[in-house]
């Protein structure tokens, strides 16, 4: 018998304990697998691993033209499809000189800040319901669905809409469907201070996000957050207001700020921005321009100029070599960033363009990606109940990290 | 003989189906679907299927979701937790055949890990679709003859 069969045991309050926390667990938000080292139940390190959904979406968007992209954009922040669409439309756009008639930009700021809603309704349902709050998670899904019905009235889809396009929006919408957002405007106010009177002054809720996973500015700037996560902590950062776009500088409202950079700061923060949202949606259907919405110069799916379409017949070999070179003539080389406020942060994209159809390199800078980078610092010396409550508060999106 | 047996069949089936406990195994943009397919509006609880965190308690994997071959090992681990006897459901155009993502990370279609018996396709599918997937499923489960006891029917793969 070995000898090492008959030493005690060792005490594990006394040495350190290594967890595996995911990837297929029903609080991590998706795939994210955090490799755990606890003393007892005390966190003293924690590593996130990511990768379990990477889809090899940045390589794909490389073999598409720039009309095809955008779907692919639609799966990266799944919950606010409308804002990566805009992110992406937005780089397109400045690459190719063009800029989306007035209605256009009224609509696309509408329609991102109605995805902007639905994000932090999802947010509010899972994260309440990870610390245990089931209401929460039945009533927001409730005020989402309608905000999906309206996007199925605006553009056919729920979740994946592609509506934003290069160069505008895909169509106009019908005076009825405004008129539904506009009523539902004040009664989803109302269900917002509903949601305050169920968590807000709730001991259970206070106990469980006050003082925890606490960063500071300096902290938060160096970790490069931004979004509510940022906001959280007193920085006023906010890429509608800074670097804006679209119909944002015509448009009043406010950024929201916290004070004290912890879980209970960051939900007031995302409460208040609901409202703003409301705002700016009231605002956009007030102010809402005639005329077109999407740019005459833009390039249709064919990438072909002058809004010309192949037809199928036509699209030999011959033809196809004609189209390249065609389409190498209005698209100029050059590199771009261009970045939105999407519901979690700053979304950015970074195209390098050869001058072809089809995007050189396409880098999706992802807010959940870097937040995640941040998880250990924030879980550092919490308990494991508490994790669940970073992991929430930090509001990630695996599709959108991972990519 | 075969009088009682369709009997027995008729009994467990409809205890099976009336039942369906899904172990939730969201992955991607599905599981948002999936989530609402529980929620409020399309409540799912009307037929039974409660969704459980734990596979030892379910009896179907609904794969919501891109599946990658860094997911794969995971996706099987969970189904050979699974007792028997277990269906699975694969959620969305992703999970049936790899979808858009035709790369070099995604698996082209869970049948390739895991036994599928019902297919819901769209990017995402519709609560309503996922939905009826699951009465397909329901349907599926009472066609089913003599699955249990000494005669219970182990997957091959």
């Amino acid at each position: 018998m070995p000898e090492n069969r008959l030493s005690e045991p060792e005490d594990p309050f006394l040495s350190v304990l290594e967890l595996q926390m995911g990837p297929q667990h029903p609080s991590t938000h998706g795939v994210l697998k955090l490799h755990l080292k606890l003393e007892g139940e005390r966190i003293v390190d924690c590593e996130p691993i990511v990768g379990f959904l990477h889809r090899g979406l940045e390589k794909l968007a490389e073999n598409f033209t720039y009309p095809q992209v955008l779907p692919l954009t639609d799966r990266l922040d799944y919950i606010s499809a409308m804002n990566n669409n805009t992110g992406y439309c937005l780089v397109v756009e400045r690459l190719l000189g063009i800029e989306p008639p007035p209605r256009g930009k009224y609509l696309r700021t509408m329609v991102c800040e109605l995805a902007r809603i639905a994000s932090h309704l999802l947010w509010l349902a899972t994260h309440a319901l990870d610390i245990g709050a089931m209401t929460v998670f039945l009533y927001c899904f409730r005020e989402r669905e309608q905000i999906l019905n309206f996007f199925e009235e605006i553009c056919g889809a729920r979740l994946t809409v592609s509506y934003p396009r290069i160069g505008g929006v895909r169509m106009d919408v019908e005076e009825a469907t405004l008129e539904k957002v506009y009523n539902f405007l004040p009664e989803m106010e109302r269900r917002i201070d509903e949601y305050e009177g169920l968590l807000s002054e709730n001991r259970i809720w206070l106990e469980r996000t006050v003082g925890v996973g606490v960063i500071t500015a300096e902290e938060a700037i160096a970790y490069g957050l931004t979004g509510p996560s940022l906001r959280g902590s007193g920085v006023p950062y906010d890429v509608r207001k800074h670097f804006p776009y679209d119909a944002y500088p015509e448009v009043e409202f406010e950024v929201p700020v916290g004070k004290n950079g912890d879980t209970y700061d960051r939900y007031k923060c995302r409460l208040q921005e609901m409202r703003q949202s409301i705002r700016i949606i009231r605002q956009c259907i007030e102010k809402l321009p005639e005329g077109e919405v999407v740019s005459e110069l833009t390039p249709d799916l064919d990438m072909m100029p002058g809004g010309r379409m192949l037809k199928a017949e036509a699209f030999n070999e011959v033809a196809f070599i004609s189209f390249l070179q065609e389409a190498k003539e209005i698209f100029p080389k050059g590199e771009l960033y261009s970045a939105v406020e999407g519901a979690k942060g700053e979304l950015g994209f970074y195209l390098v363009s050869d001058g072809s159809g089809r995007p050189y390199r396409l880098h999706i800078r992802a807010p959940s990606f870097i937040h995640i980078s941040a998880i250990p610092k924030l879980a550092k010396d919490h308990l494991i109940a508490d994790l669940v409550a970073i992991i929430g508060t930090l509001d990630i999106v695996m599709g959108e990290c991972d990519r | 003989m075969e009088l009682i047996w369709g009997k027995i069949d008729e009994i467990i089936n409809w205890a099976r189906a009336g039942s369906l406990w899904p172990v939730t195994f969201g992955l991607a943009c599905c599981a948002i679907e999936m989530m609402a397919a529980g929620a409020a509006r399309n409540d799912l609880d009307r037929f039974g299927i409660i969704f459980r965190a734990s596979p030892r308690q379910a009896d179907v994997l609904i794969v919501a979701g891109t599946l990658t071959y860094k997911m794969a090992p995971i996706l099987r681990r969970v189904y050979d937790q699974m007792s028997h006897p277990r269906w699975v459901v694969a959620m969305g155009s992703c999970a049936c055949s790899g979808g858009v993502f035709r790369t070099y990370s995604t698996v082209q279609g869970v049948d390739q890990i895991v036994p599928v018996d019902i297919y819901v396709p769209g990017c995402p599918p519709r609560p309503e679709a996922l939905i009826e997937g699951l009465l397909k499923l329901q349907k599926v489960i009472k066609e089913e003859r003599r699955n249990w006891g000494p005669y219970a029917r182990k997957s091959l793969i």
